[in-house]
């Protein structure tokens, strides 16, 4: 076993949206509070594909190909009031990408 | 293989308050039973499938308490638990069992009694650390959204084609006394109902519900003391993923695909029995949504990838095509029990091959029967049958 450090780079696989609230294990904010998010597997060069959320909320502006930056951000809170962070991927500007369908 | 069907009874799916996943598990096998013109003391032995239990779901039960109902009379049960291809494992293993030699006689159960909503899994149920469920990615509708999302973009499907799946699950459903969603949706109003997980709608998914089916199978040459229209399980396969296929509850892949469970499943269902896809009359599929049935048209050799958007648009897959595809509404309109789903697929084949299905009776003498189910975290089981 050895560590690899991976690209922070990619192209949107597949993604899809979570438009109606999500049960525990999820600890976001859920029922009336629940805030619909994208998921997506990014392609990271040609070493691997990750699963990831995504910052895009709207798939109207998600396009299978796009490219892609590794982020950090909230999505939770803890019962003390911390902060609860992730990874996720965010769309770079000006790559259009292919249509999806 | 040489293993017969010989009885079949169902519970209807849907919502049944205060009866419990055994209780209905118990009724399809007395239908069974009756089916086949035997006693519960001449089964040797049984495979009862149900996932309720694993997933925690109250009055589902343990598929073994059946014997509770049914009659302790000692004969060999055996509980089945395989992600959504429960049933399909249940069938296989109870054809093995007089294919080995080891029985004559026996019994293939499926039940489930879900609550509303989503499946609802556990991270180390599969596998995979907490994080995977915390973060909002442990939900399987997302995992279908995202295949048939990459689908549609390599090969052409339109979303109006997913509607049109889903319309005709409903249609059939309607022709179907045992189906839980009997009233037709046009397209539009498939398609007009509330986004789940983009491309696919509410009306495109099929939900958890509740219900039981049964079979009673016999060694092949003996099918005739008990019917006189058996119908004979030619093969019934399951397989697992092999690295590289597109998986729900994967957080990450390799860059490079290798094809679904399903494709192995199916080879091999049509290896063992000699047919070829092309022979089959009628297809009961694997609909968790409608993108699912789309690619599972191709996973199991129905058609080649792309193909299905004019095969559904020329209405090949209706009751009336060249390959009609989950006649009796599938899991869109019948909901999904896990236990009983496959069950069901079986139970809609025998009654298609023997001419029996009504309002939805294939035309033609069907005589070529198949079924396939996918379950997480990736097992495909499929099964061809004849008269």
């Amino acid at each position: 076993m050895q560590d690899e450090q991976l690209p922070d780079r990619g192209t949107l696989w597949t993604f899809t949206t979570q438009s109606f609230p999500v049960k525990e294990p999820y600890i976001g904010p859920t029922d009336d509070d629940f805030v619909p998010y994208t998921v997506g597997y990014v392609q990271l060069d040609d070493v691997v594909t990750v699963e990831a959320r995504l910052t895009e909320p709207d798939p109207e502006k998600l396009r299978i190909g796009m490219d892609m930056e590794l982020v950090v951000i909230p999505f939770a809170t803890d019962d003390d009031g911390t902060e609860v962070r992730t990874f996720a991927f965010r769309p770079l500007a000006d790559t259009p990408g292919e249509p999806s369908s | 293989m040489k293993v017969a069907i010989v009885g079949i009874g169902i519970h209807p799916f849907g919502r049944h308050e205060g009866v419990s996943g055994a209780d209905m598990g118990a009724l399809a096998t007395r239908r069974a039973l009756r089916d086949a013109g035997v006693e519960w003391s001449d089964l040797e032995f049984a495979f009862g499938g149900s996932l309720g239990q694993q997933l925690g779901h109250a009055g589902s039960g343990s598929p073994d308490t059946l014997v509770n109902q049914m009659g302790l009379t000692g004969l060999s049960f055996i509980n089945v638990m395989n992600g959504c291809a429960t049933a399909g494992s249940a069938v296989a293993m109870a054809a093995n069992s007089i294919e080995s030699g080891a029985f004559d006689l026996g019994l293939a159960v499926g039940f489930d009694k879900h609550p509303r909503g989503h499946f609802n899994a556990e991270a180390g149920a599969v596998g995979l650390d907490s994080w995977y469920g915390e973060v909002g990615m442990m939900v399987t509708t997302q995992f279908f959204a995202q295949k048939i999302n990459r689908y549609m973009h390599e090969f052409g499907i339109t979303q109006p084609t997913l509607a049109k799946v889903a319309a005709k699950a409903f249609r059939n459903g309607a022709r179907n006394p045992n189906a839980w969603r009997t009233k037709p949706w046009s397209e539009e109003e498939i398609l007009d109902s509330r986004l789940l997980n983009w491309p696919l709608t509410q009306y495109m998914f099929c939900s958890p519900d509740e219900g039981a089916a049964a079979l009673i199978v016999c060694r092949a040459d003996k099918a005739r003391e008990y019917t006189e229209r058996p119908v004979y399980l030619r093969s019934s396969t399951v397989t697992t993923r092999e690295f590289g296929s597109f998986e729900v509850f994967s957080p990450w892949l390799p860059v490079d695909r290798s094809p679904a469970p399903t494709v192995a499943a199916a080879t091999l269902a049509f290896e063992q029995a000699g047919v070829e896809p092309a022979d089959v009359d009628v297809a009961q599929l694997q609909d968790s949504e409608s993108g699912a049935e789309i690619m599972h048209m191709s996973e199991c050799g129905f058609c080649a990838d792309g193909d299905q958007e004019q095969l559904i648009a020329d209405g090949e897959t209706e009751i009336t095509g060249r390959l009609p595809v989950n006649t009796d509404g599938g899991l869109i309109a019948n909901g999904e029990p896990i236990g009983a789903s496959g069950m069901r697929q079986f139970h809609e084949i025998v009654l298609q091959l023997r001419g029996d299905a009504g309002d939805r009776q294939v035309p033609g003498d069907p005589s070529v029967g198949f079924t396939q189910v996918y379950g997480a975290p990736g097992i495909g089981a499929c099964a061809v049958l004849t008269t």
